[in-house]
């Protein structure tokens, strides 16, 4: 930038010479002016490098951050797969209960952390996907017979159907990132299905994608809301009313997950009545 | 005879723990606290398999798998990474030394990993 500058200011006393009679004045205020450029110019890149600096930072600090908690939750984790083994097995006592607890909060943990290293690694752009061919009938039909077991247990009255078509190709994505994006969306029709109600998870095949849609009957998302649905930290506000838990990204986690895997994601809904969320994935090549 | 399982691994509750599965599902464990370590009771015990942390002090998990695939005869051992680091250019960088598996330490049970284990060894 100063060597352009420089020629700028040499090339205008030239150029002036044959048409102004005093040449140095007229270089003399581009070299003003090129100056306050430049000085306009360095503060803007500046500024720039420190909210670069400030972004990485925060990028490390939450990486770090999230490493050192995951050891500890690991040796918790692990401790508690051995005191089950060697000393309470299948017994049903109190003390299992409390230690059944204690297993559910360091997952509950785990989860959050790991949602947090997984936003990290999306903004870093360093991802990881071990794209394969796999049945997503079979990992939606699994994930949703899991899900109708405990909420039999639990006495809920919510029950989730499924239509997934026998002959239903398969599709070419990461299987443990396309599963956490169909568990991220079937919870939430659960979760806001507070008041009972149907849940319909449906496969279809269109050729070229796969569309899973889970349709709830719900307290569904006000307008306003909806286009900030896929926004980070994002808690719509019928939700907060009563339901403070969670970090608001896994919407977000799920659409750059399944946009790095070729499909898009979208939902409809209408505030009182339920919502329907729906993703595609790219079907294998045959 | 018991297979051998070496697991390289800085955090001794995580061996604590390991050690006490792992035999009971009858291996015999040797534990390594650091990469130098590590690289050195390979070399010493030929071990049938190895687990192997990342972040860890002297050698990181990186360099101990460079060396461990110069070595004469290690090259095949099945070597599965356990750590907490889940990026793509750790993953990608780990793969490339052909590790059998790539296990985050927080999401796996140890029932989980010794059927893993059990699985590389077949």
């Amino acid at each position: 930038m100063g060597a352009i500058t420089i020629i700028s200011i040499i090339a205008t006393y030239f150029a002036s010479r044959y048409y102004i009679q005093e040449p140095e004045v007229v270089a003399l205020i581009v070299l003003a002016v090129a100056a306050i450029i430049f000085i306009i110019g360095h503060i803007i890149v500046s500024s720039f490098d420190m909210i670069a600096s400030a972004s990485r930072a925060k990028s490390e600090f939450v990486s770090i951050m999230s490493h050192q908690l995951r050891t500890p939750l690991s040796i918790i984790k692990w401790q508690l797969n051995l005191i089950y083994e060697k000393h309470i097995g299948t017994e049903n006592s109190e003390i299992k209960k409390f230690l059944d607890h204690l297993g559910e909060e360091n997952q509950r943990m785990l989860h959050i952390i790991n949602d947090l290293l997984e936003l990290n690694r999306i903004e870093d752009r360093n991802l990881y996907l071990n794209p394969s061919n796999f049945s997503l009938g079979e990992v939606v039909g699994d994930l949703i017979d899991r899900r109708n077991k405990s909420l039999l247990e639990a006495e809920s009255n919510v029950f989730i159907e499924t239509k997934i078509p026998e002959n239903l190709p398969d599709v070419f994505a990461d299987k443990i990132k396309a599963e956490s994006v169909a568990s991220h969306i079937v919870d939430n029709a659960i979760r806001y299905s507070a008041n009972g109600g149907k849940i319909e998870a449906t496969l279809v095949s269109s050729g070229k994608y796969i569309k899973c849609s889970v349709t709830d009957q719900g307290i569904g998302i006000s307008e306003k809301d909806q286009k900030m649905i896929f926004s980070k930290f994002f808690r719509a506000g019928n939700v907060f009313r009563y339901q403070t838990q969670g970090l608001g990204i896994r919407l977000y986690l799920a659409k750059a997950i399944v946009e790095a895997m070729g499909g898009k994601i979208g939902f409809r809904s209408e505030e009182g009545k339920g919502s329907v969320f729906w993703f595609t994935l790219p079907a294998a090549k045959v | 005879m018991a297979k051998k399982i070496l697991f390289i691994e800085d955090e001794a509750r995580l061996q604590e723990a390991m050690a006490a599965k792992l035999e009971s599902d009858g291996y015999e464990v040797l534990s390594a606290f650091d990469g130098e370590t590590g690289i050195k009771m390979a070399q010493e015990h030929k071990p049938d398999l190895i687990l192997l942390d990342l972040i860890l002090p002297k050698k990181d998990g990186f360099e101990v798998l460079e060396e461990l695939k110069a070595k004469p005869g290690l090259p095949a051992v099945p070597i599965l990474a356990l750590t907490n680091l889940e990026d793509r250019r750790s993953i990608e960088r780990c793969l490339s030394y052909g590790v059998h598996s790539y296990l985050a330490k927080a999401n796996y049970s140890l029932d989980e990993i010794s059927q893993k284990i059990k699985e590389a060894l077949q």
